[in-house]
């Protein structure tokens, strides 16, 4: 059975990067354009693994996050959250609500599969 | 796996424009209200995005800009530094500065000038503010390098790892955490806990019991350990005690118990030397989750807090598919016509039910597809509140810019093509419309001046509207000008429209001195050029001291075209209806010859050049001119009337425009051609082009005339009878 992503991201390009590199991988990818939408788009769905990033409209990363974790069937599931270097105090606020770990912009599409691999089963 | 990132470039340079235009809205916004939070943050993540994704796209020059502009937008954001009119100033520039970066990354050209200029600018602009900081605040400025040398170098640690009873619910991998653990530097020691596993009864096969310690000499620093816990989740633990170089009471005070994955020193009290003792109860699960309780409380249900309609879903389709869709759905248009011409021709005139259907659908499909390509004018208007803000400053004059109907939608070729033509009546109201706020004091006005953009749609066309509450036109500065440029003799029998309507007239100024903004006389003729190029028109009104508004006509789409269809012998024409005055059947006298314009026409004691389209269009396979010519339509360009002779008036029709350039070449007096229902080519003619062709009908010279080539000559016509341009005239008057 493949595995499914969720790839929240309000930068188009980004987003595709990541979902297209998650493609590749394997992975059934579901696209979010912000926390609210991505929420939304996931609601009844497995997922495997989430990545979102977290300056977004609507809704952040953080938030999601924390709604995601709030879901019985999302508890567990790794979600990655896309920070850039500035954003130290971020990671911890992802962290405590709920992020498995980051990755830290800009990467490639090399690391984005290694830190994956790294949560996902 | 080796992917191609170029492939998501076109997508960055697409959305970071986007960014950049809702920056710079948001910009122009800001400055009257400095504390709108919204407006801070939606310029910060623009910045932002831009900036990940230049960097993860290798888009180097932008990712350097936007870094030192994202850290002084989070300084605002922080409220660690605050909006000021010189700011914005900068800021506008930086986003000036950025396009044209994003450009020259595009087109691989030269970087904007004042890149340098403004980087510098901008990263002075931080260490400023930087310096005035109560300590501790740029939390955000940069990653030290300090906090890493403090950490770094030869030491001993002990480190210890508990990880939550959730730790493999979480997918999470122990030996994987270990071997890494083992890559940080030379481990001395380990020491592995397993005391806290239950009886068998009360085992939870899927929980974690486990802990590890382990002394480890290392170079490596706390944010390198963190590095590797960082997938760790919020309840499983890591802490890091100096074990080295004297393990006394003095190293125990310093140990950083380190709480969670992150690598940031606990504050709690409840470290891990008192975890053991609690094992029976899941402390570390109670205190986050605590924690976790009192953060949702703090955010009520965070998807219904955020609610509030959500945006409409769009796709980004590539811009030559779209035109292929519409081209192609303009044939299936002509493709029923041809059809239903036929069914009429077979099946005398009775109608089919199924027939009439399927040409309502395709036609509703059609006006659909058109759709597609609709883009609001929101953004060219938001240019304009940019051009305004700019240069109502450089003259010092105080402006207000409203908008209407930003929201009015139009073709986007149209779209891309009123920008300048906008700009150049902006700037005009502004540099002669406005007056000094002086003046407007005096003339019992406001002082601060006013000038609107309007859009809206009506009857089938969009109409765009720029008005101003300034000093309005001088009527009669505006015809002594026109005088003496010789563009008329007198304003004998001229409406207000007529006279206002000269300021688009080439080489017409009437600014007293030429100034850098506008004057030099050359923008509003090419105005009127680039609107009519859209077949659109313009009309001027305006009332003395009171102001002054522009109307712009523009059809909705340049896909189809309002036309009157002609017949000249074996060829039907498409007339634009926009330029067609009149048609008349010319009286015996009424047509004349005059040196240097060759047949004319008498119009209620105008005189109007003719018009002979096969001559012009192909004069050297032109053959004979017989006598049926009986008709001319009278049409208007810049202001100028001409008669284009035709044989017959078929009829006003809509028509799919199809480019000859693609298809063919292009040619001169040719707007285009047509599928007519039939199946036959009609050119579009493109009357701007027309008259301004050489040897109009300017039968008088010799080389102009028709010259029969009997090579030439198309086979199917009768054997010319030579005509000369006499015969032809009295042919064409006597007709009548």
């Amino acid at each position: 059975m493949s595995k499914t992503a969720l790839v929240v991201d309000d930068s188009t390009s980004m987003r595709q990067m990541v979902a297209f590199t998650l493609g590749n991988a394997g992975f059934d990818v579901i696209e979010g354009v912000d926390g609210k939408d991505a929420l939304e788009k996931s609601s009844g769905k497995a997922l495997n693994l989430v990545v979102t990033d977290l300056n977004m409209p609507n809704m952040d990363g953080i938030t999601l996050i924390k709604n995601l974790r709030a879901k019985p069937e999302f508890k567990f599931i790794p979600i990655l959250m896309l920070t850039t270097e500035s954003q130290d105090s971020k990671k911890q606020e992802g962290k405590s609500a709920g992020a498995t770990g980051w990755i830290v912009k800009p990467f490639q599409p090399d690391q984005l599969l290694s830190v994956v691999s790294r949560v996902v089963r | 796996m080796q992917i191609d990132m170029s492939r998501f470039r076109a997508t960055f340079f697409e959305e970071a424009g986007e960014h950049l235009e809702r920056m710079e809205a948001s910009l122009l916004l800001i400055e009257d209200t400095p504390h709108d939070t919204e407006l801070l943050n939606t310029i910060f993540r623009a910045a932002h995005s831009i900036k990940g994704a230049s960097s993860t796209f290798g888009i180097d020059e932008v990712s350097r800009f936007t870094h030192v502009l994202e850290n002084l937008l989070d300084r605002l954001r922080e409220g660690q530094s605050v909006v000021t009119s010189e700011l914005v100033e900068l800021l506008l520039r930086s986003t000036d500065v950025l396009s044209g970066l994003l450009e020259s990354e595009k087109s691989q050209g030269p970087a904007p000038e004042n890149l340098e200029e403004v980087f510098q600018a901008l990263h002075s602009y931080n260490e400023r503010t930087a310096e005035g900081q109560p300590e501790g605040a740029p939390e955000t400025a940069q990653p030290t390098a300090a906090d890493v040398a403090a950490t770094s170098g030869s030491r001993t640690i002990k480190l210890h790892f508990q990880p939550s009873r959730d730790f493999f619910r979480f997918g999470q991998n122990a030996v994987m955490l270990i071997e890494e653990i083992h890559r940080l530097g030379t481990v001395q020691g380990s020491h592995f806990e397993y005391a806290n596993v239950p009886s068998f009864e009360t085992l939870d096969p899927e929980a974690c019991y486990l802990e590890w310690e382990f002394e480890i000499a290392t170079d490596a620093t706390d944010s390198d350990i963190a590095e590797i816990f960082m997938f760790l989740d919020e309840t499983s633990k890591y802490s890091v005690t100096d074990a080295a170089p004297t393990a006394d009471a003095a190293t125990e005070a310093a140990a950083s118990p380190v709480d969670g994955a992150d690598g940031t020193a606990a504050t709690d009290s409840d470290t891990l030397t008192t975890l053991p003792a609690e094992t029976n109860a899941p402390v570390g699960e109670r205190r986050v989750g605590d924690r976790r309780v009192e953060d949702r409380r703090a955010e009520p249900s965070g998807g219904a807090a955020a609610s509030g309609s959500h945006g409409k879903e769009t796709v980004r389709v590539d811009r030559e598919r779209l035109d292929k869709l519409i081209n192609q759905i303009g044939e299936l248009v002509i493709g029923t016509s041809m059809v239903e011409q036929e069914w009429i021709q077979r099946n005398f005139n009775s109608d089919s039910a199924a027939l009439v259907q399927l040409g309502k659908i395709v036609r509703d499909l059609q006006e659909m597809s058109l759709s597609l390509r609709m883009i609001p004018v929101a953004a060219t208007f938001q240019k304009m509140a940019r051009v305004v803000r700019d240069l109502s400053r450089r003259l010092g004059k105080s402006v207000r810019f409203e908008t209407e109907g930003e929201d009015t939608e139009l073709d986007k070729t149209v779209v891309d093509q009123i920008g300048d033509p906008l700009l150049h009546m902006v700037r005009n109201s502004i540099d002669h419309g406005i007056e000094s706020s002086e003046a407007r004091i005096a003339a019992g006005k406001p002082a601060e001046g006013r000038i609107v953009l309007r859009a809206y749609h009506q009857g089938g066309n969009f109409m765009i509207e720029v008005e101003d509450d300034g000093r309005g036109l001088d009527r009669s500065l505006i015809v002594k000008r026109a005088v003496e440029r010789g563009i008329i003799e007198s304003d004998q029998n001229m409406t207000d429209e007529d006279v206002f309507g000269l300021i688009f007239a080439a080489g017409f100024s009437t600014a007293a001195e030429v100034t850098d903004v506008s004057g030099r006389g050359v923008g509003m003729d090419v105005v009127r050029r680039n609107v009519e190029e859209l077949q659109g028109s313009i009309v001027v009104r305006s009332n003395p001291g009171e102001g002054c508004k522009i109307t712009i006509r523009l059809p909705l789409t340049l896909a189809i075209l309002d036309g009157l269809l002609v017949r000249l012998r074996d060829a039907i024409y498409v007339i634009p209806l926009l330029c067609v005055v009149e048609s008349i059947r010319p009286q015996r006298g009424d047509i004349k010859r005059m040196l240097g314009l060759g047949e004319v026409v008498s119009l209620r004691g105008e005189v109007v050049p003719l018009l002979f389209l096969d001559r012009m269009l192909n004069p050297e396979g032109c053959h004979h001119e017989d006598d049926t010519t009986q008709l001319l339509v009278i049409i208007e360009e810049q202001g100028r009337k001409y008669a284009v002779v035709v044989d017959e008036l078929i009829g006003q029709q809509q028509v799919v425009i199809k480019n000859l350039e693609t298809n063919f070449q292009k040619v001169a007096g040719v707007a285009g051609a047509t599928i007519l229902g039939d199946g036959r080519v009609a050119l579009i003619l493109d009357v701007g082009g027309l008259t301004a062709l050489p040897n109009r009908n300017r039968v008088s010279d010799p080389n102009s005339t028709m010259i029969i080539d009997a090579e030439e000559t198309d086979t199917d016509s009768e054997p010319e009878s030579e005509a000369s341009d006499q015969e032809l005239l009295e042919a064409i008057a006597s007709q009548t």
